[in-house]
């Protein structure tokens, strides 16, 4: 009833309804500051040669077509940025998943203390990490080979290798995420009743088989949910392989470092503009994809 | 009544966000007060030794006081270039290094022309070569004052070499080691009868032999001329032909402090203002280096310049504050204070650049020979794309070296790569 009433008292006064869109209005301004002007600027200088200090001078769809047909470099960072994301993505949920079921164990003593500690990570400067990691992967005095050295495994060149630059930078991404991925699945573990568990018991189940019989199809809204979280956060990979370094082969180039590179470094920003809005339809792609995939889960 | 009540307090509180966001979003540079008081901002970045210079000017020239402020390297050009494209925002004085000055000087109305506040009469004072640099090349126009140079000599490490039968003293290396060939057959040696390599990666050794030669990658009527120019040739045959004497380490990377500190690397080709690098990198190895030139000649690395930006409200108070603190005796006094090597030849003489001692290289006349490679630098023309299309070459020399490519492959590949960044300009 009251609602109702002041639902009538908006719509017969104009000056309240004026009132309203100012109180709403700090966000809209804001946002059309910082969101829509870049936006529909990038738009606008995607079409011209431009670099920040001289003209701009109107060149049509060129950078466009310049980006699609002749430049390998960007195709080479599409490429190394989806190799980078599969290879972190897909182990890191896999081991999140089987550190939440682990930290739900009933005999597990000092929860909390585990808890923060897989979380910790997350919350570290990437800077830090970046700079330790790159020791860490060092080609010639990093810790890793020298311990594969002790199982006869010849010094593999991280830093200088496809492989070797890949697996170090989801390496790094794997470290900061995985515990947050692991909180928020053990967030869905505790939702999920005992009574199912126990059920499953009494039938007979092995612990393997609840987990896929009953944990993962009880998880799956979650798992989407990690799974959506990654991609965003893949393709936008940025700090980790600028400091780690993008090597002499451009292998750990990613879509974003290349964007940065064309606008900070040679000051082509129509060009930079127009990487901007190819990996925004690539985005769009590879979110289509994302949702279809999801609704035949949802269905399933 | 209410209502209308909220209603002002609604204008007050909306009208109040957007002005601070107004002037959140345009910040102005120096100030004058009504009292005759000139502020001056100044951006750098760290390692120019200006601070205790600055509070000196401020004593003796009541009413002007200096603002230091200081960002990373590659914030300050791009914060410059943001400020001076968007018309607000930009320092008094900002320092340009020379890899962005021709692409500051190609925008040169932008900048105060140096020479309408009488910029001509200190010419004399400045190394030749580095006073051109500061010129643009069809006008009068001065862009800067010079700072510092970087002229290159050879570190090596005496026990290394003599260990693989090289002579150590200074003047017999630069005797022995006289040409590039030389060098990498020195390298053949150290490689053979140590642990060592000569070199930390060969794209080091790219840049050392480039910026001996007057044309590199552009001509001063910027046309890209990389694949003719003898110089660049030169560089990329001598650095492609040297991965067997390469460590393949980057320069100022963790590893690089590691190989050095292990005696890994027997030679560093060094400016001034690499030598805090290595000492910091490796304090153990203090003693087993010594200085001499680098074969054919010395080469510039590094160096920068006080700019005045046309933003800035003060032209005359500017300048007069960067003339004197990079006129010689002022450049003297931040080289004595650890600072860089000063670009004013007259003070060359000086006993604190002549007698310069150092614990780490073990060289009595560590500064003479940095003075005299200071005059040998032959300066190239570098040309607005100079960096990104050099990092191109570089970059190839390293996947050589990490064994994805062939030479001949890198060499087309990093052609190619330059000409489609050059035609995207």
């Amino acid at each position: 009833m009251t609602g109702k009433k002041i639902k009538r008292n908006y719509s017969k006064n104009a000056s309240e309804l004026r009132s309203g869109y100012l109180f709403i209005s700090p966000f809209f301004i804001l946002f059309g500051i910082f969101g829509v002007f870049p936006l529909v600027f990038t738009l606008y200088l995607s079409f011209h040669k431009w670099d920040i200090l001289g003209t701009t001078e109107f060149v049509g769809l060129s950078n466009y077509i310049q980006l699609i047909t002749n430049d390998p470099l960007f195709w080479k960072s599409v490429g190394n940025t989806f190799s980078i994301w599969f290879i972190s993505t897909v182990p890191q949920l896999i081991v999140a998943l089987l550190l939440a079921f682990f930290l739900n164990q009933q005999f597990l003593k000092g929860k909390g203390l585990f808890r923060l500690a897989i979380f910790m990570p997350n919350v570290t400067s990437v800077v830090a990490v970046a700079l330790v990691f790159s020791a860490i992967f060092g080609t010639q005095y990093g810790v890793v080979n020298y311990i594969l050295s002790f199982f006869g495994i010849d010094a593999i060149n991280w830093k200088g290798s496809y492989f070797g630059t890949h697996i170090a930078i989801a390496v790094m991404v794997m470290w900061r995420w995985v515990g947050y991925n692991a909180i928020i699945y053990l967030a869905g573990l505790q939702s999920i009743s005992k009574d199912l568990y126990e059920a499953a018991t009494i039938d007979g189940a092995s612990k393997l088989q609840q987990i896929i019989y009953i944990t993962i199809p009880m998880l799956r809204p979650i798992i989407i949910f990690t799974v959506i979280q990654s991609t965003i956060g893949g393709m936008q990979l940025f700090a980790e392989p600028l400091l780690f370094g993008i090597g002499g082969s451009y292998q750990g180039m990613t879509m974003t470092l290349y964007l940065f590179n064309e606008a900070f470094e040679r000051f082509s920003f129509g060009y930079a503009s127009a990487i901007a809005w190819m990996l925004f339809f690539i985005i769009i792609i590879i979110s289509l994809i994302n949702l279809f995939i999801t609704r035949r889960i949802k269905s399933s | 009544m209410i209502y209308k009540h909220n209603f002002k307090k609604t204008v007050l509180i909306v009208g109040c966000l957007i002005f601070i966001v107004a002037l959140s979003a345009c910040s102005s540079s120096g100030s004058s007060g009504s009292d005759g008081n000139v502020k001056l901002t100044l951006w750098a970045w760290p390692g120019f030794g200006l601070a205790d210079l600055a509070k000196q000017y401020e004593e003796d020239h009541p009413g002007i006081t200096i603002e230091i402020q200081e960002a990373d390297y590659s914030d300050v050009h791009e914060n410059l270039i943001t400020a001076l494209a968007s018309g607000s925002g930009a320092p008094d004085i900002s320092a340009v290094d020379e890899g962005y000055l021709d692409r500051m000087k190609e925008n040169s109305k932008h900048f105060y022309n140096l020479y309408d506040y009488g910029a001509e009469d200190l010419e004399g004072e400045y190394l030749d070569w580095k006073w051109d640099q500061a010129n643009k090349v069809d006008e009068d126009f001065l862009i800067g004052i010079p700072t510092d140079v970087g002229p290159m000599v050879m570190a090596y490490r005496e026990d290394i070499f003599e260990e693989a039968g090289l002579p150590t003293d200074p003047e017999e290396v630069a005797a022995e080691i006289d040409t590039w060939e030389k060098y990498i057959e020195a390298g053949r040696q150290v490689g053979e009868k140590t642990n060592a390599k000569m070199i930390n990666r060969t794209d080091d050794l790219y840049t050392a032999v480039l910026e001996q030669g007057e044309v590199q990658f552009f001509d001063k009527e910027e046309n890209f001329v990389g694949e003719d120019s003898e110089q660049n040739l030169k560089a990329w045959e001598i650095a492609s032909d040297a991965t067997d004497i390469s460590l393949n380490v980057e320069r100022s990377s963790t590893e690089w402090g590691a190989a050095l500190a292990a005696g890994d690397i027997a030679t560093v080709l060094l400016p001034p203002w690499m030598m805090q690098n290595v000492e910091d990198a490796a304090p153990d190895t203090a003693g087993k280096w010594n200085v001499t030139f680098m074969p054919e000649g010395s080469g510039n690395f590094g160096g920068s310049f006080l700019t005045l930006p046309e933003q800035g409200d003060h032209p005359e108070e500017a300048y007069d504050f960067i003339t004197w603190v990079m006129a010689p005796e002022q450049q003297l006094e931040i080289f004595k204070e650890n600072g860089p090597f000063p670009s004013t030849p007259a003070v060359y003489d000086d006993p604190a650049i002549k007698e310069l001692e150092n614990d780490f290289f073990n060289n009595p006349n560590l500064g003479e020979y940095y003075a005299e490679a200071a005059e040998q630098v032959v300066a190239g023309y570098k040309g607005v794309m100079h960096d990104p299309i050099k990092s191109l070459f570089s970059d190839a020399l390293v996947s050589i070296e990490d064994d994805n490519t062939t030479p001949d492959k890198a060499w087309n590949n990093a052609l190619e790569e330059a000409k489609r960044q050059l035609e995207r300009q």
